[in-house]
């Protein structure tokens, strides 16, 4: 048996070396090309330097060092891409057998050319010149072809080497830089700089900032820094055009002459944007495209009759014959950036005219962008059948106390379907419902439908969130989903608690209940009979009536609520929503209690509690206990009373950790300064023996977290011009229009009470 | 480390199909081929012509006079390649090329002058020919009856094309270059073709360090030329240590600095009618060099004529400036005389 194990090692060393063979063969061979790359592409361009010199467009200067002094170095800038692209195609597809990642790729392809490039051209200018090593190297730093080929040597790196999953970086730093590459354009344009210094040069480097390049660098350093906030999103295209652009603004510096250090850099960070296309995969929004389009048309026309306008309105204030063709022609030029040239038609100090037409085309070519470059906004148009399919999948499936609030008419809805399981014909479908904050899509409360479905549901939300750039966060997430969360590559954070009373069994006996016993028997005493009944069943005279007692309640204050109330008293019908309502002996309504019904898990959700002024305390804890009592006849096991902020760290029964400590004096300490009302709910909630159910807030990044809760307390309504921050188009058509009864006058709807204010009138009702 | 996945994008596309991958290699070996083959002719043409073309000899060329344009034949020269050995280099053969003027073999009666030429470093006499044309310059410049014919003698100037000898007799045993082409060269020259055979007839010339030997020979050898001219030279010794030692010896460097020697010789260099041309790029390092010497020459009531030309220090200038260099020594030397007694060789 030794024998066979023996020679089984022996094949597996041999096989071992061999691979390690072929790889160091690759790894030779690719080192080999990265020196040759740049001779060869020499070569090859000396070849076509005769048959393509008559080529209009840039001229590389000094393509060919060698030849420079006998003048004809100079190489069409197109082909010279093209010929030193292609020789680095080939190395490219060496750097992909070798296995090198895209970012290390165009690192090393870059690098290798610089650097080959620049000793090349120093030795060149050596021989040519016949200056010192010193000179020759401080010439060669400013050659053109050495930024030239790092650049196209690294682009053709990042686009054909291997791409490979990596743990992604933020785009929000190429957000950053790209923003600052188009500051660096700007400042590079208006503070020109000239080449005395490099007086030794002339054949190696164009003449200092031509008027067209040094233009031209004006709207491409706006359109870059319009899309910075595109690429921080990751949008694609806000990388496409960063992309061509930062490019362009590479050769541009380049062509300028003497602006290397903004060549590298922008050169650079198109390579780097190259290599990472893979995190800009936001797709734009739909729609936006015509409409950029036809603003840079607009613009363009604009410009154009301008020019035209401002032609002849001079030459005629001058006395100067005006020739249609000529004119039109002049603002053509002007209007492509080819002014001085035709500037003796326009006359001497006329730099006016160029530069008012350059600018309103950059202003213009700036607003397209921005149009394009918009963040993906969502319209809120949730149409009837879209309703209606979550209605059914919210009370077949909507087990969680929270998903029947997924219904509110200020949310968007994302249905996913898959087969049921064991059965290919019927799909399963599961629906998402959220709402886009500032680029934040805020799911409320966990996806609803068949627990087989709502796991791909998820993930097909996560897509859909991401292609159109926007970060993804959960409020309300139950703990239930936390894996699934975390599968999806998602992190928690504890929230609070959700209060939840179990009918079953619930009493009023015992020293627990004492307080609320007293006010229950308090509103009894006053009179006060209980009337239920299901949201559909509610006739208009007795809707009005509740929406009357709910103005009052509100008192003119701002409806707030996302994840854990309904956004109107009536956008849930039928049996989905129930009203407990109070009425004194004089039939008058002092309060009631508005629920959301869960038939899937037999449970209702408080969504508020109006009452009138006036009337007895302990009159919201006898609706409570009334519900319950009608809850245990109807069937419900349990009632979702409220949510509770940060409850199990306000808990003082709880042991808490060190940091936990810390956290809980920051929000007693926040409490105090602010008059909130945390710990007040919480006592509230626990007069009535609850169980405590945890919730998360689920995001992405922890750099997302400022975003997150300001789009958070955007969308509960607790900032200050809150609609503002909601973005347009906040109030759904349903809030908007007229479907629940006595709503005919839109800028007086009702609104839902805020939990400070409930809890700040529990407390009060409770301490009396 | 991450995971490797598919190919994505253009790579895909080349990975795919086998025709495609065929086709790229194609493509490739093409780009190879061409890029060795380009690189190897562009080195080629540069070391033969530092990018400049061919020299080109017209058959003709239009000649402008007051009666109108006429168009003249142009007759070749001949380029010979003579050996010279001298005891100053240990007697070892060095090539001198020989440019005699066209008519030299049809007039053998005529003494020619001479136009000693001296390269720089790097450099090799053939330079002279290939890159700055001198010989067609000559040809056209005589059809155009421009300048007189005269021989073109360029020796070689050091042991390999990168070894530098400044053109001075060095420290070492047998780099006697000065005395090589003083004596050595010149009087092979005169005694192979028929030359005239003193100052009168013979000028030197030279780039760069062969502009600074040509400063140097002439004034260290009153009467052997009568014109002397720097392209791009300089007048102050550089201490090379493989010329004149390791250590320094000022002693030597102000014998071959042409600045040092002019103060001590003027008076002579007057005498024997020494006519300097001298020229340096606008922005070329030497200039201050030999702005300062022309400044001195005028002080010293030397004949010279300082010229600052546009461009550096290259070939680019000396091309342009050659015409002119034979147009200058043509001059000041004359024309080819009746032949004296002993001309022998070629003649």
């Amino acid at each position: 048996m030794a024998e066979p194990e023996g020679g089984c090692g022996r094949t597996g060393l041999v096989v071992r070396l061999a691979r390690q063979l072929r790889r160091a063969t690759r790894v030779i061979t690719f080192t080999l090309a990265l020196l040759l790359a740049m001779p060869l592409a020499t070569g090859c361009l000396y070849w076509l330097r005769g048959p393509v010199a008559h080529l209009p467009g840039p001229q590389v200067a000094a393509a060919l060092l060698l030849d420079v002094l006998a003048g004809h170095g100079g190489v069409p800038l197109v082909v010279y891409v093209l010929v030193v692209a292609s020789i680095y195609a080939g190395v490219g597809q060496l750097a992909r057998r070798v296995g090198l990642e895209r970012l290390s790729a165009a690192g090393a392809m870059a690098l290798s050319s610089g650097l080959m490039t620049f000793l090349l051209d120093a030795l060149s200018i050596y021989i040519v010149r016949q200056v010192g090593y010193g000179q020759s190297l401080a010439l060669a730093s400013h050659a053109q072809p050495v930024y030239l080929n790092a650049l196209i040597a690294g682009a053709v790196g990042a686009i054909l080497a291997e791409q490979r999953t990596m743990r992604s970086r933020p785009a929000i730093l190429f957000g950053w830089a790209v923003g600052l590459a188009g500051v660096m354009d700007l400042a590079s344009a208006v503070v020109p700089r000239f080449a005395h210094q490099l007086a030794g040069l002339d054949g190696f480097a164009p003449t200092p900032a031509p008027p067209l390049e040094n233009a031209l660098v004006v709207p491409i350093g706006v359109v870059l820094l319009l899309t910075s906030r595109g690429l921080a999103r990751g949008s694609r295209r806000a990388w496409r055009v960063a992309v061509v652009l930062l490019a362009a603004s590479a050769v541009l510096h380049v062509l300028k002459g003497y602006e290397y250090e903004a060549a590298t850099a922008t050169g650079l960070l198109a390579l780097a944007l190259i290599a990472r296309r893979r995190d800009f995969a936001s797709r734009g929004a739909p729609g936006t495209q015509p409409r950029a389009l036809l603003r840079l048309i607009t613009v363009i026309a604009g410009a154009y009759v301008y020019a035209v306008a401002a032609l002849v309105i001079d030459r005629t204030a001058l006395g100067l014959p005006s020739r249609l063709g000529r004119i039109c022609l002049v603002a053509a030029q002007a209007l492509i950036g080819l002014p001085r040239r035709p500037a003796a038609y326009v006359g001497h100090g006329s730099d006016w005219f160029y530069w008012s037409v350059l600018s309103i085309v950059g202003v213009g070519a700036g607003w397209a962008a921005a149009g394009w470059l918009a963040p993906w906004r969502e319209r809120l148009s949730p149409s009837a059948a879209r309703r209606l399919r979550a209605e059914r999948i919210v009370r077949s499936s909507g087990t969680d106390t929270l998903a029947p609030f997924a219904l509110r008419g200020d949310k968007d809805l994302y249905f996913a379907s898959s087969p049921a399981s064991g059965d290919g014909a019927t799909l399963e479908e599961a629906v998402v419902a959220y709402r886009v904050v500032r680029g934040v899509a805020l799911v409320s409360g966990d996806p609803i439908g068949p627990p087989a479905v709502v796991e791909a549901a998820f993930a097909s939300f996560a897509r859909h969130a991401r292609e159109r750039g926007w970060k993804i966060a959960v409020l309300g997430a139950s703990q239930r989903c936390l894996a699934m969360y975390r599968r999806a590559g998602l992190r928690a954070i504890y929230h609070g608690d959700e209060a939840i009373v179990s009918t079953d069994g619930f009493t009023l006996e015992g020293p627990a209940m004492r307080t609320v016993r007293q006010g229950v028997h308090r509103v009894e005493r006053a009179g006060y009979v209980l009337e239920v009944a299901y949201a559909g069943d509610v006739p208009p005279e007795l809707a009005a009536e509740l929406v009357e007692v709910e103005r009052a309640w509100l008192n003119g204050s701002r409806r707030t609520g996302f994840v854990m109330e309904m956004d109107d008293l009536f956008t849930l019908t039928g049996h989905d929503a129930l009203f407990a309502i109070g009425r004194d002996g004089d039939r008058r309504i002092g309060g009631f209690l508005h629920a959301v019904l869960c038939p899937a898990s037999a449970s209702l959700s408080l969504s508020s509690l109006p009452r009138r002024a006036g009337t007895p305390n302990g009159l919201a804890a006898w609706l409570i206990v009334r519900t319950i009592e009608w809850a245990v006849q109807e069937g419900y096991g349990q009632l979702s009373l409220n949510f509770t902020p940060f409850a199990a760290l306000l808990n003082g029964e709880v042991e808490l950790g060190t940091l936990q400590r810390l956290e809980r004096e920051a929000l007693l300490g926040a409490k105090r300064r602010l008059s909130l009302q945390l710990d007040n709910l919480m006592r509230f909630n626990q007069r009535f023996l609850p169980r405590f159910e945890p919730r998360f807030v689920v995001y992405e990044r922890r750099s997302d977290l400022p975003r997150v809760l300001v789009a958070a307390m955007a969308a509960e309504g607790y900032l200050p011009f809150a609609d503002l921050a909601r973005g347009r188009a906040w109030r759904s058509e349903h809030q908007a229009g007229a479907t629940g009864a006595g709503e005919a006058d839109e800028g007086a709807l009702p609104e839902i009470a805020s939990p400070r204010t409930t809890s700040a009138d529990e407390s009060k009702l409770l301490s009396g | 480390m991450g995971e490797r996945v598919r190919a994505q994008g253009v790579g895909r596309l080349v990975k795919r199909s086998s025709l495609t991958r065929l086709a790229v290699a194609v493509l490739f070996a093409v780009l190879g081929i061409a890029g060795v083959t380009g690189v190897v002719q562009y080195a080629r043409t540069y070391w033969l012509y530092r990018g400049f073309a061919p020299p080109n000899e017209p058959a003709s060329v239009a000649v402008r006079s007051a009666h109108g344009v006429r168009f003249a034949t142009v007759r070749r020269g001949t380029l010979v390649t003579l050996e010279v050995r001298s005891p100053a280099l240990g007697n070892r053969p060095e090539p001198v090329l020989v440019y005699l003027p066209p008519g030299y073999f049809g007039h053998p009666d005529k003494s020619y002058p001479v136009l000693y030429l001296l390269h720089g470093t790097p450099g090799a006499p053939i330079n002279f020919f290939r890159i700055a044309d001198i010989g067609v310059l000559e040809d056209v410049m005589i059809a155009k009856r421009e300048i007189e014919p005269m021989i073109l003698v360029a020796p070689t100037g050091s042991p390999s094309v990168f070894a530098d000898t400044e053109w001075v007799n060095g420290v070492r045993s047998d780099t006697g270059w000065e005395t090589y082409v003083v004596r050595g060269v010149v009087t092979a020259v005169d005694r192979r073709f028929r030359t005239i055979r003193n100052g009168r007839g013979r000028a030197i010339a030279g780039l760069s360090e062969g502009g600074y030997g040509a400063l140097d020979m002439a004034f260290h050898h009153p009467g052997e030329f009568d014109v002397v001219e720097s392209w791009s030279g300089y007048e102050w010794a550089d201490h090379v240590p493989g010329v004149f030692g390791a250590h320094e010896r000022p002693a030597m460097l102000a014998y071959d600095s042409p600045a040092v020697q002019l103060r001590r010789r003027a008076a002579v260099l007057r005498q024997d009618h020494l006519f300097v041309w001298l020229y340096s790029g606008a922005r070329d390092p030497l200039l201050v060099q030999n702005e300062h010497f022309a400044t001195e020459l005028t002080r010293y009531r030397i004949a010279h004529r300082f010229v600052i030309v546009p461009g550096g220090h290259d070939w680019k200038v000396w091309r342009s400036m050659a015409g002119e260099s034979l147009l200058i020594a043509s001059r000041h030397l004359g024309p080819a005389t009746k032949a004296t007694a002993r001309g022998a060789g070629h003649g």
